[in-house]
């Protein structure tokens, strides 16, 4: 079967009834997962796996990835209205979305950010189709050596986002690495800090300290304040177009998010958690306002929503094909695949390549739901911001210790959302970077298991990281974003001297 | 914001859930099952337990009379959910689900604290023959070819599942003569054959379903299935056996297994048991299994609890537990 046949029989299987509806279906329930925090769309998409099996295999894995799709945009709109980011994904749209809420500009945040979903959804599914043809070519290209530099690139990001003290960035991502080493460790059945307690053999989830981090944090600091989140006056006239129109003139910080986004995806393991917090990164780099990042700058969630949406389509690039899930999400997904009969692998891109298209497609329509869903009924959801601390405060401790419980059914999350909102509460009193540590929490395994099993297939020779073309590219790119900031001080220097 | 404020939001927020709890309580009679059936899965969402389990919840269910509930219980290789059900009460209202193969090695490898040889089979409902995979590139011919490769140095590494293979590439070199040098970890069958396909290892151990992409697409050749009761996925690969090589039963297959807590009530065992087993031999369980490739076979309790003692007795037998601990943490 030719690819444009394959595609065109894909359009008319995504066009068609009902197959659209369980698409509208998906992302809506998507967005309702994705916003209520704790919940995510792993969870969700676990709920609705058995229910898929009356749909057939194309409805259900197109209810699923709808899902999917949907929960990354509603992982903002918690995110932007009361700093608790619905899913990991969203965390970095915490930054600027909330402090938006904050001067009274929700609508502006969460209109911004369905577009910035939206359209990051559009452009990474269009790239997907085209290069769908190499992409198995793409895939083999990237081994245990290049996965591990992979995760070197994203920490070496610390030294752009760690904003005043850089030694605070870089106690704060090494914390974060600290952390994820506590379990079981990646390549040895040695158990780690765990002091005996079987709780702590799978070590922190970090999305049970993310939420700590930023919703319990932020709770305890509204505690001491008397009233209600937005402090700036709401414009009640206020329109979700302006932020249409505001996200729209970012369009090259846009693209570059997207496309971000798409890359960490497809890197196992990673997936929107670390994708937006990257995207963030360089939106702070490469800003010629860097010192407006932290305080409502609008850029801090395009990047963010951007990135996260973007994700989707690389996550789909293991997971198709080769079946190697990058989150817990697409680990569902493959589940699903399997469930319906679909073994991920070479084949969908060959054999099965129409039902691979159908899928794609619907991934591309369904950014219209996100996109209407968004503009007309979520930015409605700004009241939220006018509801008094009192009432909210209680509400968003309950989300956010029953949503900790829920991810693993372990104690051990429920304590961690407690401790790490303290830790959090005085890592932002005293200016240590939230995404420094973010960071290190979830590369830290990552790169100790790629960099362990790569010395293992060298005999410890370290050469193999420079051993292919993507290696010597991911090793220069590290090395340009380490000395970039030294080099650019030199020049401003020698330009003032002169 | 206040103390009593704050109480009494809370207390609103959780009182739904408390109150839902009680209900379930009281809502008893004396027939088994009384109430809900919890499957524990020890595993993640999504994974292959979790999807078979899902698949029977609602043909279970029709035959129990009662609701089927799916708990996932992560984390410390399947041992924390395992603890956890060893801890249940046995009146047959928790059942588990799991491999005793994979589930006992790492068991051996890092010693729980409860022993797995307590639990009590509920039946077994069909197996995965695991297989040695090569690179398609390298054309390895069979199992004395691979031997040979390894022998000449040519190849050096062989992959496989975790720490939980790394018993099946010890009696590689004990019973088979094969000289690997290094074993590599990897996560699960995807990352394999992404291994496998991109050439990072030249051979690696992984269950037939796991393969089957790999093997489909051309990427990877079967070199042997590791069990003399064949692969049901690849029914023309050759076995060890047929390739003159010592039999690995024991450990060549992972057994599909259903477990319950240790002093469940024969009679509670029987209902259940003959539930899962009309639940496997369903129409809708067999329709699925041919279109999933998941031979879904039913086997009484005594086959849980005969491969389980096998694996304890076995494996021990064979290899030195203290050197494979010391291998994996290499």
């Amino acid at each position: 079967m030719s690819t444009t046949h394959a595609l065109l029989e894909g359009m008319s299987i995504a066009l068609s009834w009902p197959t659209v509806m369980w698409l509208v279906v998906g992302i809506v329930l998507g967005i309702a997962i994705g916003a209520i925090p704790g919940i995510g769309p792993n969870l969700g998409m676990a709920v609705v796996l058995p229910l898929t099996l009356p749909l057939g295999g194309t409805n259900g894995i197109i209810l699923l990835v709808g899902i999917y799709s949907g929960s990354m945009y509603g992982g903002s709109v918690a995110a932007i209205l009361m700093n608790v980011p619905g899913t990991a994904a969203a965390a970095a749209t915490t930054f600027d979305g909330y402090p938006l809420s904050r001067q009274g500009k929700a609508m502006l945040a969460l209109s911004a950010s369905a577009f910035s979903s939206a359209s990051a959804g559009f452009m990474t599914i269009v790239a997907l189709i085209v290069i769908s043809p190499v992409l198995i070519t793409i895939v083999l290209m990237f081994g245990s050596p290049e996965y591990f530099l992979v995760a070197v690139l994203g920490l070496s990001m610390i030294t752009i986002v760690a904003q005043g003290s850089i030694v605070k960035g870089l106690i704060a991502g090494a914390f974060g690495m600290l952390v994820s080493t506590v379990g079981v460790a990646e390549m040895s059945p040695e158990v780690r800090y765990s002091f005996g307690y079987i709780g702590l053999y799978d070590g922190i989830d970090f999305v049970a300290a993310i939420l700590g981090i930023f919703a319990v944090a932020e709770m305890l600091k509204l505690a001491s304040e008397r009233g209600s989140i937005a402090r700036g006056t709401i414009d009640p006239d206020g329109s979700p177009l302006e932020g249409v129109k505001a996200a729209g003139s970012r369009w090259w910080l846009l693209v570059k998010s997207s496309f971000i986004g798409m890359f960490i995806g497809s890197i196992p393991g990673s997936g929107a958690a670390v994708s937006n917090f990257v995207a963030y990164s360089e939106a702070v780099r490469s800003s010629t306002t860097p010192e407006n990042f932290g305080q409502g700058e609008l850029d801090g969630v395009v990047a963010a929503e951007s990135s996260n949406n973007g994700t989707v389509g690389g996550s789909l690039i293991p997971a198709l094909s080769f079946g190697i899930p990058g989150s817990g999400a697409t680990a569902v997904l493959l589940g699903g695949l399997l469930m319906h009969g679909l073994n991920p692998g070479p084949d969908l891109f060959t054999t099965e390549l129409s039902f691979t298209y159908a899928v794609f497609v619907s991934l591309f329509l369904g950014n219209i739901v996100i996109l209407v869903v968004g503009l007309s009924l979520i930015t409605r959801m700004e009241y939220l911001t006018r509801i008094d601390t009192q009432i909210l405060i209680p509400i968003v401790f309950v989300l956010a210790i029953s949503g900790a419980y829920m991810l693993r059914s372990n104690w051990v999350d429920v304590l961690t959302v407690a401790a790490f909102g303290v830790i959090g509460y005085y890592m932002f009193a005293h200016n240590f970077s939230i995404v420094a540590f973010i960071l290190g929490i979830v590369l830290g395994g990552i790169a100790e298991e790629n960099f362990l099993r790569s010395l293992d297939l060298s005999d410890g020779s370290p050469l193999i990281f420079v051993d292919s073309w993507p290696a010597r590219i991911l090793v220069v790119l590290t090395i340009l974003v380490l000395v970039a900031p030294v080099l650019k001080a030199a020049l401003e220097r020698s330009r003032g001297d002169a | 914001m206040d103390r009593r404020t704050f109480l009494r939001t809370t207390g609103v927020a959780t009182a739904g859930v408390a109150t839902a709890g009680c209900l379930g309580e009281l809502m008893g009679g004396d027939e088994f099952p009384d109430g809900s059936v919890e499957v524990l899965v020890p595993f993640d969402e999504g994974g292959g337990s979790d999807v078979i389990v899902r698949q029977m919840a609602d043909p279970l269910s029709e035959e129990l009379g009662t609701t089927i509930e799916v708990n996932n219980v992560p984390g410390a290789g399947a041992m924390r959910g395992i603890g956890q059900f060893l801890n249940e009460d046995p009146d047959g209202h928790t059942i588990s689900k799991f491999n005793p193969l994979t589930t006992s090695i790492q068991a051996m490898i890092e010693p729980p604290d409860f022993e797995m040889t307590d639990l009590e089979g509920l039946a077994t409902i069909g197996f995965n023959a695991l297989v040695v995979i090569g690179n398609a590139d390298e054309n390895i011919d069979g199992l004395d070819d691979l031997v040979g490769r390894y022998e000449d140095e040519e190849f050096e590494t062989i992959g496989g599942l975790g720490v939980n293979y790394l018993v099946h590439a010890t009696f590689f070199q004990e019973l088979y003569g094969m000289p690997w040098d290094r074993y590599i970890q990897y996560s699960g069958a995807g990352p394999i054959n992404e291994a496998i396909a991109s050439g990072e290892v030249p051979a690696a151990i992984t269950s037939d379903a796991g393969a089957a992409s790999a093997v489909e697409s051309g990427d990877a050749d079967v070199i042997a299935v590791l069990t003399t009761q064949g692969s049901e996925v690849f029914p023309d690969a050759e076995t060890v056996v047929d390739q003159g090589y010592d039999e690995i039963d024991f450990v060549g297959q992972v057994t599909r297994s259903m477990w319950v807590p240790p002093e469940t009530p024969d009679d509670r065992v029987d209902i259940l048991t003959e539930a899962v087993e009309t639940t496997i031999e369903s129409d809708t369980m067999q329709d699925w299994a041919d279109e999933s490739g998941n031979p879904m076979v039913y086997d009484g309790p005594e086959n849980a609890n005969d491969t389980l003692e096998s694996i304890w007795e076995e494996i021990p037998e064979l290899v030195d537990i203290d050197e494979l601990r010391q291998e994996a943490g290499d």
